[in-house]
């Protein structure tokens, strides 16, 4: 069941005289038991997009539904959302854990005795029992990010935006955090995070959305833009620092270098016979070895995210064109 | 609406028991302000010449902290979780942000009204002022209060959209001062229906025939009063409203 659409939206931004187009003709839907993962570079207008959907900030252009209703022009349909919002300091400092939840429950129209069962089942889960006496001004940062999880899944949203939501969190309250937001979804509701951790958005995703410059650059199930790149990148590890016309060619080459003293990496995407052209730009550099590599999403988002990289023409929705176009268009470049 | 209001009253007695130290403090405050001000001004003229004005002064000034309080509360509100990110949260409530910010002024005002009581014990216990209470006190209470809160929601749209207004608010601490002091219903009827559309001037005027001269008021002035407390607080709501939506649309809900 589809709990998320959205169509078309896009939003400018005017201050001082300059304008920005922090979001063009973004479509985005989130179906029950979805998670989806919105990556992109800091500025991209991930956040932008995430308000507009709760209507925080309104579209200029574009519609959004949530369960049927639109939250930018009926404030009822917020019952079925909840958000953790970037900045995780959305929290009163001078109440406390459980007063905070009470609260927020009561703003999301739950009852007082609901609310308060509600926040001691989620102190319980977040492993913050003890510290639900204590006001959050005396909590790490860690808590009063799992706290401001907390809010947002009190009164069992159907649709849940998390912009950021591991930030700040230690490994084991990451991989729990994960585990509820995955149970979440299992659910049968709807997911929608944004993260720098791309590991994070591997291991949870069903979907993931790439944004650049505000524009969807990529939209496509995980696993399959993992697959889609993973038979088509080599690793090639190489000696030697290289001169000003190599890197000049190798920047026009779909690759990414990690260059080292001892021993460098070069990350090659594409296809197999295009390996020669790269092989070619290394001359006279010794090389170590050659291997295929299993792709993973960080490699594939910087690919598909560096610089010079084609922008889409406009909105598209569906899969990427093959790979094999979109290399041959970089081999060419 | 019931519920958020009792969620909203148990928040603001928290907020109120864990500030318990700044408002005893403010109480003492106010009232030697009021003290150094009366007196300091007696000592300088020389003579004693408010004698005959002491329990008017005492009532205006008493009016006035009070809608220092109101004034202040919806603008600071609005700017302090706009800081802290917590006016995001709010507006992620199905009840809308006019409606949470109402319900937190009634639920604050009970805070207030005892505040404001204990400032004008102080008062009356220190200058042996005595008053003429009645129950016509209640009409221009509620008048100044819903003007008070039109004129706070006011500013809070100001603050919403602008962030920064302190030193406007404080520049019009002093107009207000003025406004309530100043008995318009000596200077002739002219003056007096001129000045009547400016806001808390009614309610002020109705304070000082209730409580220091204890004259039961007329129906006409009664209308009056709760006119322009109604229009003043429709109009404060109209502006806040409007300051929502255009702050989503700009995308400014938090500090930018
Ligand atoms: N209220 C605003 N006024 C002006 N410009 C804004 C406003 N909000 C966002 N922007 C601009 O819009 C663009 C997108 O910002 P946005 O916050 O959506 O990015 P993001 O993808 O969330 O980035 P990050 O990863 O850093 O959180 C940026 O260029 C930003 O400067
Ligand atoms: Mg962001």
């Amino acid at each position: 069941m589809e709990i998320l659409s959205a169509t078309q939206l896009s939003k400018q931004f005017r201050s001082r005289g300059q304008t920005v187009e922090a979001v063009r003709d973004v479509s985005l839907r989130c179906a029950s038991g979805e998670v989806v993962a919105f990556l992109g570079a800091n500025g991209a207008g991930k956040t932008t997009t995430l308000k507009m959907l709760t209507g925080l900030i309104r579209p200029d252009r574009g519609e959004v539904s949530v369960c049927g209703g639109d939250p930018n022009r009926d404030a009822r349909v917020l019952r079925h959302i909840g958000a953790v919002l970037e900045g995780n300091r959305n929290l009163y400092w001078k109440l406390t854990a459980q007063e905070n939840l009470e609260y927020f429950g009561a703003l999301r129209g739950m009852g007082r005795l609901e609310a308060s069962r509600a926040a001691i089942l989620w102190l319980g889960r977040l492993d913050l029992e003890g510290k639900r006496h204590t006001l959050v001004h005396k909590l790490s940062r860690g808590m009063q990010q799992k706290l401001a999880f907390a809010i947002s899944v009190l009164h069992r949203p159907r649709l849940l935006l998390l912009d950021e939501p591991t930030l700040g969190l230690d490994v084991e309250a990451t991989t729990a955090l994960k585990g509820y937001v995955a149970e979440w979804a299992a659910e049968g509701n709807a997911v929608l995070l944004t993260t720098h951790q791309l590991d994070v958005a591997q291991e949870l995703s069903s979907r993931v959305v790439i944004m650049r410059q505000g524009a969807i650059l990529a939209e496509q199930s995980t696993a399959e833009l993992i697959r889609q790149y993973s038979g088509q990148s080599y690793t090639v590890r190489f000696q030697g620092t290289l001169a000003e016309p190599q890197v000049a060619l190798l920047a026009g080459l779909p690759v990414r270098l990690e260059l080292r003293d001892d021993e460098s990496l070069l990350l090659y995407f594409g296809a197999p016979d295009g390996l020669y052209a790269v092989l070619e730009a290394l001359r006279p550099q010794p090389l170590i070895s050659i291997e295929p590599t299993l792709a993973d999403l960080s490699d594939i988002f910087v690919y598909l995210n560096r610089d010079g990289a084609p922008l889409p023409p406009a909105a598209r929705y569906g899969p990427l064109p093959t790979s094999p176009v979109l290399n041959q268009e970089a081999l060419h470049a | 609406m019931l519920r958020l209001f009792a969620a909203e009253f148990r928040r603001s007695a928290l907020l109120m028991r864990r500030y318990l130290g700044n408002t005893v403090g403010g109480i003492i405050g106010i009232t030697l302000v009021f003290l150094a001000l009366f007196y300091g001004a007696q000592f300088i003229s020389g003579v004693n010449r408010f004698g005959d004005r002491l329990d008017t002064l005492v009532v205006g000034y008493t009016l006035w902290t009070l809608i220092l309080f109101v004034l202040a509360e919806v603008s600071s509100d609005a700017q302090q979780e706009a800081q802290s990110g917590t006016l995001e949260q709010v507006c992620l409530s199905p009840f809308g942000l006019t409606r949470i910010f109402v319900l937190r002024g009634l639920a604050n005002m009970l805070w207030m009204l005892c505040t404001n009581a204990a400032v004008l014990g102080l008062l009356l216990l220190i200058t042996g002022v005595s008053l003429q209470v009645s129950a016509w006190v209640i009409v221009p209470v509620i008048g100044a209060l819903l003007s008070a809160y039109g004129l706070a929601f006011l500013f809070g749209s100001l603050a919403l959209s602008a962030k920064k207004i302190q030193q406007l608010l404080n520049l019009v601490n002093f107009a207000l001062l003025f406004l309530l002091m100043t008995p318009f219903e000596t200077m002739g009827p002219v003056v007096r229906a001129v000045t009547s559309v400016l806001p808390l001037v009614p309610s002020a005027e109705g304070l000082r025939l209730t409580l220091v001269q204890g004259q039961p008021l007329e129906p006409l002035q009664v209308m009056v009063m709760l006119l322009s407390g109604a229009v003043w607080f429709g109009l404060g709501l109209l502006a806040f409203r409007g300051a929502d939506r255009s702050v989503r649309q700009r995308g400014v809900l938090n500090s930018y």
